[in-house]
């Protein structure tokens, strides 16, 4: 009976064992089933891990925004996280003064310097304190050959208000 | 419920954890394979077989009570599955006459046989029983469980999982020249 036993686990063992089933297990659980991230493959500690792959994409992303200078901001405008009583930022950058204007009316692309008339005058303009009880501002300036554009950035706090 | 080894790894699977039903798939795939294989004795047709039983097991895991161990219940999935493949696989081919190899395939013991003749021979010799038969022996054999365990997995009496595996063994016996093999002792 043992020569039976052992002829039995022989022909089981090396069928097991053989290359064409390890394979063929190896590919169905590749294939079907997820591993533990420790055994995810060779490469697992890389910089070409799928981990690894996101910050990188990000850090080129920044690279290439720094390149560019879109972060590029005027010296003499501070950000000013603190939150401060509201302040009137002030009458100049009123901008819905200039959404209620005229549909009709030939607007020109910038406000221009028409002193006396109250129209703002956005070109000569300079923000010396800008906060918001919102969050944190940012206010940038970028100059063109004919017009300046001044651009503020409100950064709502996420507790207070889940932006 | 019983103390079982896989209990963690099959409560976390229960719960979607894919890795787990992954690890207990590692774990479990040679014996799967094995037992498929010993049912089937066919390569291709046990592979079709044991990756189905899984995948089987990973829909129906929420079946999985606990009133056993997860291994016998797997055992249990694999066998009836190997059966039913043998099954269906019959109902397209002649069926096999098992008397006439029994009367045809005597050897002379005194011939003294290599091994791979033996491999050939038990291979024929396993061919020629039914799958109820192999499903015993490779799990008496191969699996190295008890009678009861037997009995449990395949939910048949024990002295059914006893006559079976008397007469695998001796048609194995009788193919491979080995005369008069000793019973062995109930465990």
């Amino acid at each position: 009976m043992d020569k039976i036993k052992n002829l039995y686990q022989n022909l089981i063992r090396e069928e097991i064992e053989s290359p064409e089933v390890q394979n063929a297990k190896e590919a169905f659980l590749r294939t079907h089933f997820k591993t533990a991230p420790a055994a995810a493959g060779p490469w697992k500690k890389t910089v070409f891990a799928p981990s690894f792959r996101l910050a990188l994409v990000g850090c080129v992303a920044l690279a290439v925004l720094v390149k560019i200078g879109a972060f590029e901001t005027t010296p003499e405008l501070p950000v000013t996280p603190t939150q401060q009583p509201s302040l009137e930022i002030s009458k100049e950058i009123n901008v819905s003064e200039q959404v209620q204007a005229p549909l009709a009316a030939i607007q020109p692309a910038v406000p221009e310097k028409t002193a006396g008339t109250g129209a703002t005058n956005f070109n000569n303009l300079k923000i010396k304190k800008l906060t918001s009880e919102m969050g944190a501002t940012m206010a940038y300036q970028k100059h063109f050959p004919d017009v300046q554009i001044t651009v503020i950035w409100v950064l709502p706090e996420v507790q207070k208000y889940g932006a | 419920m019983r103390d079982d080894p896989d209990l963690s790894l099959v409560l976390k699977a229960q719960g979607g954890d894919q890795v787990a039903y992954g690890e207990l798939c590692r774990k479990y795939y040679n014996m799967v394979y094995a037992v498929s294989y010993g049912v089937l004795n066919r390569r291709e047709e046990s592979q079709d077989v044991a990756q189905d039983v899984l995948i089987k097991v990973q829909r129906d895991l929420h079946k999985f009570k606990g009133d056993s161990k997860f291994k016998t219940w797997l055992y249990r999935v694999t066998v009836n599955a190997s059966i039913d493949s043998v099954r269906r696989r019959k109902e397209a081919e002649p069926l096999e006459n098992v008397g006439e190899f029994l009367s045809s395939k005597t050897i002379d013991p005194r011939r003294a046989a290599s091994q791979s003749e033996l491999k050939e021979r038990m291979q024929e010799a396993l061919k020629k029983l039914s799958e109820d038969h192999r499903a015993v022996l490779v799990l008496r054999e191969w699996e190295e469980l008890s009678y009861e365990e037997i009995a449990e997995t395949l939910q048949l009496e024990h002295g059914t999982v006893m006559s079976r595996l008397h007469y695998a063994r001796k048609a194995l016996a009788k193919a491979l020249g080995l005369e008069n093999p000793q019973a062995e002792t109930a465990i």
